[in-house]
């Protein structure tokens, strides 16, 4: 009565109730709430109810009616019970192999891919505040262009927070800026690829690790640095490197702090910090001024996080972001018609979730649900054949049960027998998995596989492995119940015949079905992959060079350089670009004249070329005429466009239309239309792009301060005939030393870096195809227990077959053809399946292939034939063996 | 049976039961020992040893005195046994005495 009002799990008391001795219910009970009840007064509730639980399987497990757990002479019973089980063991070691192998795999897989998913799944939550910080991305809508751009402009954080008073604080990093890429300290010198400018406060906002320094102070004066510990120890040792001064190719630094090493889950990785004085002070502490209102709308160089308070809705981040644009943006004189939403993401989401455009690369969602469902599967399927092995094993053995009954063995005692026997194989094969999953991480290619550092001790948590062990637990107990309770029953040979064959040949259809579907979708994958790489990208990638050249002294010298270069056999052509293509696209609008002769807003790529560009690169001039520098009117007013452009704009004569930055100034018009040519991925679409020619660089310009005269640079695109290329990168490593002393030479290959683009995803279709072999494998494993329970049970049925003539193959035939019809269904819904999933996964490229037919078939048949495989052999065997053996069976 | 011996938890346990006088049963045995020995300790552990305890004959119990709080239930009440109390006295005989053995603690 008082239960209720005491708040006490009823269940909990429910079970007492039942298992425990009548006289005892009242005192236990009794004391059971009083505890409760105090525990209660004095603490949390969970706590409390825990407890409880607690103490009522303590109980039971002292005072339980329900016998099995209480054997009298526990000693004898468990080395015999064990005894027992390693003499079955080695009695049918093949059985025993296969089963608990099986099993390992499966464990294996799962733990490897629980690893790769934790560390997806928490990007970013080692920051303390990471519950509270968003990284402002902002939306640029101009017509019907919409754009997501992760970057925003340097004075976003500082303007933002003044207008917005719930903003606790900004952070901003600048990131791949790089003049900072070498650094030099006593003869060392390395080049580093990430390192970022910062505002002071980021060791406050995103929570790092200090090892050295003092994190308040750390980049408040100017030429501050704080490093990692990686970079640190490439310098310094194990030295406290705290005030020492490192060379840097714009400055020298000191160093002021040392934190530990970023984790591998986190979406901005950086191996030093500056501080953000470095950066003019315009852009350091912008003011509202004519600059920075400009670089609202056209900047997007510098990732923008803000702390909120606690509890803060995003939601109500667009009444933030309005008054923003009002204030801010919106009386902007070149903003033809297009708005700005500034949008939060949250910290831990970013990897995932944000669809923003120039960023760091993010997580595929895809594979995520991919990896999950694999590795529920996997286990599923491992566990499931776990279940079916041992029940056909145990069946087998029914005389060596039968006879310990025959002479008065209690069921119990039996029971016991066979869980112990299933927990010991468990056990057993959770021990090789987890071993097994050590070998793959540390021995093998599996953490490049991942693009991560997956490493064995992230699974030595203490909640970690309270749950494998009791999943390994509640593994044993499923897989040995069923045979346990079956085959101690009174006519056990009966319960054993009854079975229901209905839910085995179900267990064999899902294991084919996700078989099918995982090797299908591979294959799809690599179809979709070699489309790619093999599709014309509209220009040649082959046999160029890439070379990057820095600063104001080696550009002056480039064009002697260039002719250089060009005298020599191998080399065809060259061209200087300011930027990749593929990379840092540059976003603008401006107004361009439409068919009717009307100028209308509009937004586009733009690039600048010179007038070997489309030459070197192979890009095919469709109409008018490429840039010509003795036009004196090209230099300034001659733009080139692409076929999407022409289209977007509707042009039906596109030669000659104008565009213009504001009306009256004077306009520059096309002179040429260029093929479309992908320069990104093939997962994006071709947008519409302008070329413009290159203005000279007269560096004795006021313009150019010294910091921007060492950091500027561009790109040599040298295309080599691709004969004895050796030699040809000799010659051009001699020359570039005369050239330039202060870079070393570095090249690279344009198709290496544009395949360099689909890495993840072939890395992610290697791994599918792995654990699809492994699906199969451990399918082929079921069948396998599947075709000896079915033999066991019809090894009669066989041998009057054959008495009356039928000859091996027709049994073979008879056996298999049940599985046949199972795989056959298998195959067909695995096909719709894989079908839907591969569209999916497809609409992350712009540009597919058509989902060829011959993938379904090819898995179909795969599977079809190492079923026949898998059965055949075994079944074989037994309907060769004499028939009278089979006749005199049991 | 003069050779049943006493574990230490079982020591404990019976100890409380002495103290308590008569107010034995699970929970107050339970807090007796928890504030002397000053570790936590589960009620079944409490339970399991009190049974074990009357199963050995030092301890004797009884159904008796309900209170609110426990939902009207009675508890059962252990007391030490003649037995039990020879037990106790014995194992605290052969500490002395081995205490007494250790040289340089007189």
């Amino acid at each position: 009565m008082s239960g209720s009002k005491n708040n006490t799990p009823r269940f909990a008391d429910w079970f007492i109730r039942r298992w425990v001795r009548d006289a005892q219910i009242e005192e236990f009970l009794g004391d059971l709430h009083e505890v409760h009840a105090e525990r209660l007064a004095s603490g949390a509730k969970s706590r409390a109810m825990l407890m409880y639980w607690v103490d009522v399987f303590h109980l039971l497990y002292g005072f339980s009616s329900f016998k099995i757990l209480r054997t009298q002479n526990h000693n004898t019973m468990i080395r015999y019970n064990l005894k027992m089980v390693w003499r079955n063991l080695l009695r049918e070691v093949s059985y025993s192999a296969i089963n608990i192998s099986g099993l390992s795999i499966g464990i294996a897989c799962c733990m490897i891919l629980a690893l790769y998913l934790k560390s997806e799944l928490t990007y970013d939550q080692h920051f303390d505040k990471h519950e509270r910080v968003y990284r402002v991305a902002n939306r640029l809508n101009s017509g019907e262009n919409s754009n997501l751009f992760a970057r925003t402009s340097y004075a976003l954080g500082p303007l933002l927070s003044t207008a917005s008073p719930q903003i606790e604080a900004y952070v901003r990093f600048s990131l791949n800026n790089r003049g900072y890429s070498v650094f030099e300290y006593e003869g060392t010198s390395v080049r580093w690829d990430d390192i970022a400018m910062t505002d002071a406060n980021v060791f406050d906002v995103f929570s790092h690790e200090i090892i050295y320094g003092n994190p308040e102070t750390a980049l408040t004066q100017p030429k501050t640095m704080a490093i990692s510990e990686r970079f640190a120890k490439a310098y310094f040792g194990n030295e406290n490197p705290v005030g020492k001064t490192i060379k840097g190719e714009l400055s020298d630094f000191m160093i002021t702090l040392v934190f530990a090493d970023l984790p591998d889950n986190t979406h901005l990785k950086y191996d030093a910090l500056i501080t953000y004085q470095e950066m003019s002070t315009d852009r350091y502490q912008p003011v509202n001024d004519q600059g920075a209102r400009w670089s609202l709308w056209y900047r997007r160089s510098d990732y923008t996080y803000v702390l909120m308070p606690s509890g803060y809705d995003p939601a109500d981040f667009t009444s933030i972001s309005d008054n923003f644009f009002d204030k801010y943006m919106a009386d902007h004189p070149d903003r033809y018609n297009s708005t700005v939403e500034l949008i939060p993401e949250p910290l831990e989401a970013i990897h995932l979730s944000s669809r923003a455009e120039r960023d760091q690369p993010h997580g595929n969602r895809f594979y995520i649900a991919g990896f999950t469902g694999i590795a529920i599967f996997v286990l599923l399927v491992a566990c499931i054949n776990y279940m079916n092995l041992s029940t056909a094993r145990f069946s087998k053995r029914s005389k060596s049960i039968a006879i310990p009954k025959v002479l008065g063995a209690h069921r119990r005692q039996l029971i016991v027998q066979l869980l112990t026997e299933s927990l010991v194989f468990v056990f057993l094969a959770l021990l090789i998995g987890l071993g097994l999953t050590f070998l793959l991480i540390n021995f093998t290619a599996l953490n490049s596989l991942f693009g991560k550092s997956l490493s064995f001790d992230m699974l030595l948590e203490p909640q970690v492995i309270a749950i494998v062990f009791a999943g390994a637990l509640l593994m044993s107990i499923l897989a040995g119940i069923y045979p346990a309770l079956a085959l101690s029953r009174v006519s056990m040979i009966k319960a054993v015949k009854t079975k229901n064959t209905g839910l085995r040949q179900g267990l064999v259809f899902v294991q084919f079905l996700v078989s099918i579907c995982v090797i299908s979708c591979t294959l799809l994958m690599y179809y979709q992959m070699k489309y790619v790489q093999g599709k014309s990208l509209g220009f040649e990638k082959e046999n160029k060079l890439v070379l990057s050249v820095q600063g104001a002294t080696s550009l002056q010298k480039l064009p002697a350089f260039v002719n250089t270069l060009r005298q020599h056999s191998q080399i065809l052509n060259t061209t200087v670009s300011m930027s990749h293509l593929g990379r840092s696209t540059t976003f603008e609008q401006a107004e361009i004249e439409n068919e009717e002769g009307v100028f209308e807003s509009q937004s586009y790529n733009w690039f600048y070329v010179d007038e070997d560009f489309i030459n070197t690169m192979g890009i095919e001039l469709i109409a008018g005429r490429n840039f010509d520098r003795t036009i004196p009117s090209d230099a300034n007013h001659a733009i080139l466009v692409n076929e999407t452009l022409v289209r977007k704009m509707g042009w039906k004569e596109p030669l000659g239309k104008r565009l213009r930055y504001e009306a009256g100034e004077e306009a520059s018009y096309v002179v040429g239309v260029l093929k479309d040519f992908h320069f990104q991925g093939l997962q994006h679409k071709v947008e519409s792009m302008i070329f413009w020619l290159p203005f000279e660089d007269d560096f004795t310009a006021s313009f150019w301060t010294p910091v921007s005269k060492r950091l500027t640079r561009r790109l040599l695109t040298i295309n080599i005939t691709g004969n004895n290329v050796p030699e040809t990168l000799a010659f051009i490593e001699k020359e570039w030393e005369a050239f330039d002393r202060d870079h070393p030479f570095e090249f690279q290959f344009l198709d290496d870096s544009l395949n360099r683009q689909y890495t993840a995803d072939f890395n992610q279709m290697k791994l599918i195809g792995i654990f699809g072999g492994l699906c199969i494998f451990i399918s082929c494993l079921g069948l396998f227990g599947l075709t000896a329970f079915t033999i066991e049970q019809r090894t009669k049925e066989i041998g009057i077959r054959k008495t009356l003539g039928a000859n091996s193959w027709q049994i073979v035939g008879l056996l298999f053809r049940n599985i046949f019809i199972i795989v056959a269904i298998s195959a067909v819904v695995a096909s719709l399946l894989s079908y839907g999933i591969m569209r999916e996964w497809l609409e992350g490229f712009h540009y597919k292939d058509d989902i060829n037919v011959f993938a379904f078939v090819l898995a179909a048949l795969a599977s079809f034939v190492t079923a026949f495989v898998t059965m055949s052999t075994q079944s074989y065997k037994t309907a060769q063996a004499n028939p009278v053996k089979a006749l005199r069976h049991e | 049976m003069k050779n049943k011996g006493l574990g230490e938890f079982e020591e404990l346990v019976l100890l409380a039961v002495c103290i308590l006088e008569g107010e034995a049963y699970g929970v107050s045995v339970k807090k007796e020992v928890e504030k002397h020995s000053g570790r936590s300790i589960l009620l079944g552990a409490v339970h399991i040893t009190l049974y074990r305890l009357q199963d050995k004959g030092f301890l004797q119990s009884e159904m008796g005195g309900n209170s609110e709080k426990r939902g009207d239930r009675r508890k059962r009440l252990f007391t030490i046994t003649d037995m039990g109390m020879r037990q106790l006295k014995a194992s605290q005989d052969v500490r002395s005495k081995m205490w007494k053995l250790i040289p340089g603690l007189s």
